[in-house]
């Protein structure tokens, strides 16, 4: 395999790192992207070492969202004066 | 019930819904979003006590307009009606802000540009690792935004990108860049192996 190539998968790679690994529905990669990116994964350790970054800095941050979850009480809150608020517009309890 | 009008309260022809349903479809599409309406409202606002006030007057509007709501995608239908509610709201009770809150959907922002702290800028991330928290609020208000709302609340690029008022290529490059911002300098000071 000749370095150009390596290179070229690599900046193809790159490009579609993000969307590997989110797999969001708004945008999916092709199944042939998708093959692409995992074969050159298992044989590009630059890369490899990139998405794993990647992967660890996603969840860091995602636990760092579990500790940042609303409360029960503003929850109640929010429900409570959205009571009070609908009853003084309609009349209605 | 009505066609989906982006979140906007709009006038429908169906009659009108019953007090019976109308409690029923907002019990049932609503109520399970609210604290994702709270941690986005947050991520917008800087501030619980305003996310509060915003995701409230979010609600009345929902419920007015429960008629118009068609069912499919909730939070996203909710989330448009959270960027406009908000962006009203701000307009009306603190127009010194309305710039800080419409440069989160600003189509062209400069990318590593030093811009002045703001109270918009504030990140409202209160319990943080403190290099991760430092290299969050490193970050451009528009990046960190999106990052915060996709990789930290766990939005998809669309719920994003309706919350925001931009479109989904937009959170994606955006997020792009957040991200390889946060990979680097969480690398320089040791936090990424």
């Amino acid at each position: 395999m000749t370095s150009n190539f390596l290179m070229r998968e690599c900046r193809r790679t790159a490009r579609n790192l993000q969307r590997f690994l989110d797999r969001d529905p708004s945008a999916p990669l092709s199944e042939d992207d998708r093959r692409r990116v995992e074969a050159h994964l298992k044989e590009c350790e630059k890369c490899r070492t990139l998405s794993e970054e990647f992967q660890a800095l996603h969840s860091s941050l995602s636990d760092l969202g579990s500790t940042l979850a609303p409360s029960d009480e503003a929850v109640d809150r929010v429900k409570a004066a959205l009571d009070r608020a609908l009853q003084a517009e309609t009349g209605q309890p | 019930m009505g066609e989906r009008h982006n979140g906007q309260v709009q006038p429908s022809d169906a009659s009108p819904m019953s007090d019976a349903a109308r409690r029923e479809a907002f019990a049932r599409h609503v109520e399970p979003e609210i604290p994702v309406l709270l941690r986005v409202a947050r991520t917008l606002t800087g501030s619980a006590a305003d996310a509060e006030d915003l995701v409230q007057e979010t609600l009345i509007r929902a419920y007015r307009a429960m008629d118009q709501f068609d069912g499919a995608h909730p939070r996203a239908w909710l989330l448009t009606i959270l960027r406009n509610t908000g962006s009203n709201l701000r307009r009306r009770t603190r127009p010194d802000l309305v710039e800080d809150w419409n440069a989160l959907a600003d189509p062209k922002p400069a990318f590593g540009a030093e811009r002045p702290e703001t109270p918009q800028d504030a990140v409202l991330v209160d319990v943080l690792d403190e290099e991760l928290e430092r290299a969050i609020n490193a970050l451009d208000a528009r990046f960190r935004a999106v990052l915060v709302m996709v990789d930290v609340h766990g939005l998809s690029y669309a719920e994003c990108a309706e919350a925001l008022g931009i479109p989904v290529g937009t959170v994606m490059s955006r997020l792009s860049r957040a991200r390889d911002r946060m990979r680097k300098h969480l690398k320089a000071t040791g936090r990424l192996s």
